[in-house]
């Protein structure tokens, strides 16, 4: 290359940088507002709300969502939904359950149940959306059932103590330093997807694949491959937050992920992942999630009933979907 | 010679539901050699393309490469062999970047650590190649729609082909010429290309053969120095030109759509045009340009932002699709599978659609009898009435449309590509249907991007850029050239 023409590309950078602030600046707007805002006003009106400990709080009960909402994220680019992994997470709590049981050690169980759910959600929900072409929404909320079900099946219906587990207590109840490790895990896995997404082949195939899957076909890429690491991904994040949960709660609860779902989707739609597809990011879930855990952390200090959560959610949801929607008319 | 042909196809078969889309065709490309693939729409030219890439899979027929038989059963396989297509749809992913764009068929392992400086860098000189000086790193849905040709023809070279495909990739191009220079520049390095156009010039330019399809067969073959538009346009149609447009010279009438100063999604400025009884008005324009925006906001299924719409000088309410239907304007829409027909009804239900009124009881019977007669009237071919509409070919698909659009005695037809996907036999009865409704004083608002079929049909056409009125051509005036030129932002006057 000439020197002019390194010359060229150089400038062509700068530029670059101003552009994608301000594109990162309009794609976090939404929730970059509301969140500030509530930050700021519990802040100055709450003693004990900015402290690192309430950091960790919030931290610690948003955990489970946080993974859960970063494989919906991996989902959502692709182009699909996944409602089957609250039923996968309360399965893979039971499936710890049923494993500590049987003597499996702690890190066997946690692999084999994760490595579980990534077979199982490729094999199921994968193959049946990505090589069958079935829709999701059909296939997630049958395979989300059948899943819920096995966990009751297997207990009963009943929550089961993980007390005699020392290992899972020490994981969910334990930490690195002053950070539990639900946190380390949980911001852990989002980082690596987020680094995942933007700096590998396969998180391009995932943008490319939920932007325009012909192009992306006629590009070359194996979009039903794609799709079908997606569904395991999905399933193998839903069974992580599943074993977590129960470490955390020294508990394997079959129902516990029943509402979950709802809740990642929120927290990820409103981080201004498209619904449509092929754009999102994990920044914006992370924040997404943040904000979830600050608005109930924050209803709670002011003596709000937490009943009124799922309606704030929901109006917030709404305002991060007509700012998106001001977004795509404005360029 | 044939025997160094890098790629050769012989006996490739195709067949979409009930059309037979290809039969038994052959084509072989050398070397450095540009081979043009002539053909009208509907002849089956994009279908080959596509099967030669990889992208859909023949019923039969063999594709070798290097003499050796292969099979491109995906894109992948195809790219790997050094066969790329540019399609005649744009296949980009709008929300990554033009140079993400550019290098996805270079994605090849999922583990590659990728960063999109590296692809900006990875993708430079191939944008430079084709002349497209933008930001590499900006998301391409925000570059101009006659740009993002460009990026499609990038995407194709960074993949190194050895036979290079282009599909229709000139109709959306302001300048043609710069992409001729590069094809015959890439083709003196050795590569081959099949390029597909409709425009004879295109074809005189750069061709050094020219295979002619009609009707999904090989209608012959034109070595270079037989490359007129007169053996061309023979090939290609297979008759005599004038009478199949089927145009009658027609007294024109009253102003039956007077459209004033209307302002459609797309368009920054306002449009004003006129129809009179009798006459059909063309709008020309690429893809983007505003063309069928215009005919659906005529239509009141887009609402317009300001301007007035009066039909049989009666003003019509904007975005309202009842108020210009009662009016007498008919929409025959671009898209029949999505927009024109509801698949899994029968065709009389089709037919009688717009006559249906939520709290009115049907005449399932009486529905029937004239559809019945339109069939007949409009030589629908299908089982019978009764019969799934989805079950027919294309063209008698768009003549059921039309059928329902002719049932309301239109004053005014607003159609939008009228013979998109439709084979020769259909269109010229479709041009027939569309001559008589025009004799009995029905004004005609046609949109294509067929220019042969806009000037052969036409009385005058208004020829739209971005949106915008770029000028308006008399049937004496107009000529390919300059329709291209003024729907690429050029002026008449700088035509010489």
């Amino acid at each position: 290359m000439s020197d002019g023409a390194v010359g060229k590309l150089a400038e062509r950078h700068a530029g670059r940088a101003a552009a994608a602030a301000k594109r990162v600046a309009l794609q976090y707007v939404g929730v970059g507002i509301v969140l500030i805002a509530i930050t700021a006003y519990l802040s100055a009106t709450q003693t004990n709300f900015a402290t690192w400990d309430n950091a960790r709080i919030i931290l610690s009960q948003q955990a489970v969502l946080m993974i859960v909402a970063v494989g919906l994220t991996f989902v959502l680019i692709v182009g699909g939904l996944d409602l089957s992994m609250g039923g996968m997470l309360g399965l893979a709590g039971v499936i710890t359950w049923e494993l500590t049981k049987r003597g499996v050690p702690v890190w066997g169980t946690i692999v084999l149940v994760v490595v579980g759910g990534f077979v199982v959600g490729a094999a199921t929900n994968g193959f049946l959306i990505a090589k069958l072409n079935l829709s999701f929404l059909v296939v997630t909320l049958g395979t989300g059932g059948a899943f819920a079900a096995l966990a009751l099946i297997i207990t009963q219906g009943q929550t089961q103590s993980l007390l005699s587990s020392r290992g899972l207590q020490t994981i969910g109840s334990g930490g690195l330093g002053a950070l539990p490790w639900i946190v380390v895990v949980s911001v852990g896995l989002l980082a690596l997807s987020a680094l995942v997404l933007r700096y590998t082949g396969f998180g391009r195939m995932v943008y490319a694949t939920g932007g325009n899957q012909e192009a992306a076909r006629l590009a070359g890429i194996d979009v039903v491959l794609v799709r079908l690491v997606v569904y395991g991904l999905s399933s193998a994040l839903a069974a992580t937050a599943g074993v977590l949960e129960a470490a955390h709660l020294a508990s394997a609860n079959p129902q516990s992920g029943q509402t979950i779902v709802l809740d990642a989707a929120a927290a990820v739609l409103i981080g201004g992942t498209s619904f449509m597809g092929g754009s999102g990011t994990m920044l914006g879930t992370f924040l997404g999630v943040l904000f979830l855990g600050v608005l109930s952390n924050g209803l709670t200090r002011l003596d709000i009933s937490a009943y009124w959560n799922g309606f704030v959610t929901g109006a917030v949801l709404i305002f991060a979907l007509l700012v998106d929607r001001l977004r795509f008319r404005a360029r | 010679m044939v025997a160094d042909a890098v790629l050769r196809a012989r006996g490739i078969a195709k067949r979409f539901g009930s059309v037979q889309a290809l039969a038994d065709v052959d084509l072989d490309v050398r070397e450095g050699e540009i081979v043009a693939l002539a053909g009208e729409n509907g002849s089956g030219k994009s279908t080959l393309a596509r099967i030669l890439a990889g992208v859909i899979s023949p019923d039969g027929g063999v594709i070798e490469l290097d003499g050796s038989a292969t099979r491109f059963s995906t894109p992948r396989h195809a790219l790997d062999n050094g066969v790329a297509i540019v399609t005649q749809e744009l296949t980009a992913v709008p929300q990554l970047s033009i140079a993400e764009n550019v290098v996805l068929p270079a994605l090849r392992r999922p583990t590659t650590f990728v960063t999109q400086t590296r692809f900006a860098r990875t993708a430079w000189p191939y944008l430079e190649q084709v002349g497209l000086d933008a930001q590499p790193l900006a998301p391409f849905h925000l570059l101009a729609p006659g740009r993002r040709e460009l990026v499609e023809i990038a995407k194709a070279l960074a993949t190194k082909p050895r036979v290079l495909i282009l599909d229709e990739a000139t109709t959306r191009l302001p300048d043609p010429e710069q992409l001729f220079v590069l094809v015959e520049e890439l083709c003196a390095h050795g590569t081959a290309a099949i390029v597909i156009t409709q425009r004879l010039r295109e074809i005189r330019r750069l061709a050094h053969r020219a295979v002619v399809l009609r009707d999904g067969r090989v209608a012959g073959e034109l070595a270079r120095g037989e490359l007129d538009d007169d053996r061309l346009t023979r090939l290609m149609v297979g008759r005599d030109l004038g009478g199949f447009f089927h145009k009658v010279r027609r007294e024109r009438g009253a102003p039956v759509l007077e459209i004033d100063g209307i302002v459609t999604d797309r368009a920054p400025a306002p449009v004003s045009l006129r129809v009179h009884a009798g006459e059909i008005v063309g709008v020309a324009g690429l893809v983007g340009s505003g063309r069928s925006e215009l005919l659906e906001t005529v239509a009141g299924v887009r609402r317009r932002h300001g301007g007035e719409v009066r039909i049989a000088g009666r003003s019509v309410r904007s975005g309202s699709v009842a108020a210009a239907l009662a009016a007498g304007a008919a929409l025959v829409p671009e898209d029949r599978r999505l927009q024109g027909l509801v698949a899994g009804a029968s065709v009389y239900e089709n037919i009688a659609m717009t006559g249906w009124r939520p709290f009115a009881l049907r005449h399932a019977e009486r529905e029937r009898r004239r559809a019945a007669q339109s069939v007949e009237q409009f030589r629908i071919r299908c089982s019978s009435v009764d019969a799934d509409v989805a079950t027919l070919s294309g063209g008698n698909q768009q003549k059921v449309v039309f059928a329902r659009c002719a049932s309301r005695r239109p004053r005014v037809l607003l159609l939008d590509e009228p013979t998109r996907g439709v084979d020769v036999g259909a269109r010229e009865e479709i041009y027939r249907l569309i001559a008589d409704l025009v004799a009995a004083g029905t004004g005609v608002l046609l949109a294509s991007s067929d220019l042969p079929e806009l000037l052969g049909l036409a009385d005058r056409i208004l020829v739209l850029c971005e949106g915008e009125q770029a000028g308006e051509l008399t049937a004496a005036e107009a000529s390919e050239e300059r329709i291209v030129l003024l729907a690429g932002g050029g002026r008449v006057g700088a035509a010489a």
